[in-house]
């Protein structure tokens, strides 16, 4: 795991969220600037439109403050707990704005494909630039659910146990709806490169 | 970012395993981290925020305050053997000062809020209740002020606080004021801006109401 913000390099998940629980100030700027970017794309992908994915995350650190004795060592690291006060922050802001339709489309959304620098030439961008499209235009016809496990598992890299925290269900319920959202990602890729 | 099961599940056959292997590593590409942290701002602000929590009293202890905030309402009587129960610690220090002045704000948006002070050596005791205003944010935050001179211009601040993620506020503050030259007690909402000055978002107001 990489450590940055002000906590010192060497110190283990556990010593960081038992400094986190005790409210050191090193441990939450530790916590939130490496989680930060992350949770304000797992925010803005799931809010109303017309909601601001950054106060929700500052709505999810505020109530984390003031949970904090909800916090338990089980294993998870501190980023598990705080998709799950995020969750409900979206989940609350859902239910305000009377909205249906849970996802809103994220083309235009400011993500943007990343630029990485590599020797790989003109052609070989081309076709990985395809390809990243195919993958996010896929992804998008997911449902929420299967959008959701995906994005906790794969790209926000929890683990099944966290990720089953998270969404309160059990390890195995988490491991069958990660296989099966894939399996629906990949027929769903293979439809969209057709 | 590395998870304790980094690879595929146990149960899971070889080609799940590497789809998932595979697609993983898709999706991470198609959406890549920003790496777009925090401003400054927003650290200090929660690092304010966090510092300022290990300050309050136990959880336990708020818990038990808002209990006894209830109960002194309720009866004189019942108050009294309740201030008794929780002396000692910061609760007992919470709990000392002679009644002085009530107050009962109310805000154009619906927002009610009821305040009891108290004369202590240090200044007067403060204690703020309400279940109507709207949880904010950590970049902002509700202040207290006691507005003093027959117009009303100079505000002294009781302090600062934020409800509860339920939208539950008993704060007990400890300011500096004198309600027998307080014309107003008015709630503003603030941006965490570091101006001392009131925003003038009003929130809620009232007159004071000494005890004889």
């Amino acid at each position: 795991m990489r450590i940055i913000g002000s906590v010192e390099s060497g110190t283990s998940e556990r010593d960081l969220l038992t400094r986190f629980r005790d409210l050191d100030p090193d441990a939450w700027e530790t916590v939130y600037r490496r989680s930060y970017s992350r949770l304000v794309e797992y925010a803005r992908r799931r809010l109303p439109s017309g909601y601001d994915p950054h106060d929700a995350v500052s709505e999810c650190l505020a109530r984390a403050v003031d949970r904090i004795d909800d916090l338990a060592d089980q294993g998870a690291r501190v980023e598990a707990w705080l998709y799950g006060i995020l969750r409900l922050v979206v989940l609350e802001q859902i239910r305000r704005s009377g909205r249906q339709e849970r996802e809103r489309p994220v083309a235009g959304s400011p993500l943007g494909l990343a630029e990485v620098a590599d020797d790989r030439g003109p052609l070989e961008h081309v076709l990985r630039d395809e390809q990243v499209g195919s993958v996010r235009t896929a992804f998008e016809r997911l449902s929420v659910d299967d959008q959701e496990v995906l994005w906790l598992r794969q790209v926000a890299e929890l683990s099944v146990a966290e990720v089953a925290a998270v969404l309160k269900k059990g390890h195995g319920a988490v491991r069958q709806a990660n296989s099966r959202a894939l399996a629906r990602l990949r027929t769903l890729i293979e439809e969209v490169d057709a | 970012m590395t998870h304790e099961d980094e690879g595929p599940a146990d149960d899971m056959n070889d080609a799940e395993a590497e789809l998932e292997r595979f697609l993983g590593a898709e999706l991470r590409r198609a959406f890549p981290d920003s790496g777009a942290g925090p401003t400054s701002e927003q650290v200090a602000a929660l690092r304010d925020h966090v510092a300022a929590s290990r300050r309050r009293p136990a959880r336990g202890g708020w818990r038990l305050l808002a209990a006894a905030v209830a109960l002194v309402v309720a009866g004189a009587g019942i108050g009294v053997g309740v201030a008794t129960s929780i002396r000692g610690g910061d609760d007992g220090l919470l709990a000392r000062g002679s009644d002085e002045f009530v107050a009962e704000l109310s805000g154009p948006a619906g927002a009610r809020v009821a305040i009891e002070g108290a004369a202590a050596p240090e200044g007067r005791i403060i204690t703020l209740s309400s279940d109507t205003l709207p949880v904010v944010p950590y970049e902002q935050y509700y202040e207290l002020w006691f507005l003093s001179d027959e117009s009303g211009s100079t505000w002294v601040s009781a302090g600062t606080f934020h409800p509860d993620d339920e939208g539950n506020t008993v704060v007990v503050l400890h300011a500096a004021v004198d309600p027998r030259t307080t014309s107003e007690i008015r709630i503003t909402r603030e941006p965490r801006d570091g101006s001392p000055a009131p925003s003038g978002d009003l929130v809620a107001s009232g007159p004071v109401d000494l005890i004889d």
